[in-house]
């Protein structure tokens, strides 16, 4: 008997499991009415807990982007910046650690209300590096949108 | 045979989430302040679908189900249209559902943003971001996925409520 069920078993494992691997999303949204376009020095927040530094990822590639950053710990409000970055970044194990999602908000630096959130979702198989993550996540919600250049 | 089969069975669909549905999002006891003589068009962005081996999500489309059948319940405008032209426009974002990995008290945190604007002449009546709770616990459900369902929806309803109130508090 148990040899009879035992395939059944398997298939509807390894299809689960199968199922568990081929995730990947990757999405932007903005809040109604939400301008990003006039934004040009970002305060990128370290979450608390992050021993991989991805607030220094995070400000390299805005700071690629053209905008200035700066990163450093949760202030209190109003922030002296234009936005303010906040992310959650979930690793999981799979023969190595990896980047499993990273969530970023941009948000208000007086009220710290969310004008946009970008999120970046890839399993085990096509896992990607924090780098790619990274570039993925805010070029997707800065997409339409270039930094004010100040001419000086 | 049929206790292996049965174990399995409970494991698997046990396992299973749900997305959130809008008749549970819809708020039971919402007092109406001001009732608008105008027609408004509802659109919602940036819901997630949930997958059978995910957590349980909200889909835009279930989202925008539950914020149509409010404020049709309530009256609180004319009419509220999905398509077509309106007077007003009633757009809502989920910008962030933060739900736990596992616990007895399950809480999830919603925000979103919502903004009412007048067609007419482009004018925001309200541009707000809303962040609510929601804890359920054992006694609503015993099984962690539907628990963490329950939440969901309650978090999301309790959303709707704050952003509906506000809205009818105002008067145009």
């Amino acid at each position: 008997m148990v040899g009879k069920i035992f395939p059944g078993l398997l298939v509807c494992c390894a299809l689960l499991v199968a199922q568990g691997c081929s995730v990947n999303r990757a999405t932007a949204t903005m809040a109604p009415g939400a301008d990003l376009s006039g934004i040009r020095n970002i305060y990128v927040v370290k979450e608390a807990g992050d021993d991989h530094s991805i607030d220094e990822l995070i400000k390299m590639k805005l700071t690629k982007m053209g905008y200035t950053a700066t990163n450093g710990p949760e202030l209190p409000l109003p922030y002296n910046a234009d936005a303010v970055l906040t992310y959650v970044d979930k690793w999981m194990w799979d023969m190595t650690m990896y980047m499993l999602e990273l969530t970023v908000h941009v948000r208000n630096p007086q009220t710290n209300a969310s004008l946009a959130v970008g999120n970046s979702y890839h399993t085990s198989l096509s896992r990607k590096t924090p780098e790619e993550m990274t570039d993925e996540v805010l070029s997707n919600i800065f997409r339409n949108t270039k930094p004010t250049v100040v001419s000086k | 045979m049929k206790a292996a089969f049965l174990v399995f069975a409970v494991l698997f669909v046990g396992g299973c989430a749900s997305g959130a549905a809008s008749r549970n999002m819809v708020p039971k006891d919402l007092a109406v302040a001001n009732i608008h003589p105008y027609s408004v068009l509802v659109k919602v962005d940036g819901g997630r679908e949930t997958s059978a081996v995910g957590t349980s999500q909200i889909s835009s489309p279930e989202f925008q189900a539950a914020i149509v059948d409010s404020l049709t319940t309530y009256g609180m405008f004319k009419a509220v249209l999905t398509e077509g032209i309106t007077d007003y426009k009633l757009e809502a974002a989920i910008l962030n559902l933060q739900q736990p990995l596992f616990g007895f008290d399950v809480t999830v945190t919603i925000e979103t943003a919502w903004k009412l604007t007048d067609l007419k002449d482009g004018r925001a009546v309200i541009s707000e971001n809303f962040i609510n709770s929601y804890t359920a616990t054992t006694g609503d459900a015993f099984a962690g996925v539907t628990r963490l369902r329950l939440a969901t929806e309650g978090a999301a309803r309790e959303n709707i409520r704050d952003a509906l109130k506000k809205i009818s508090g105002i008067k145009f």
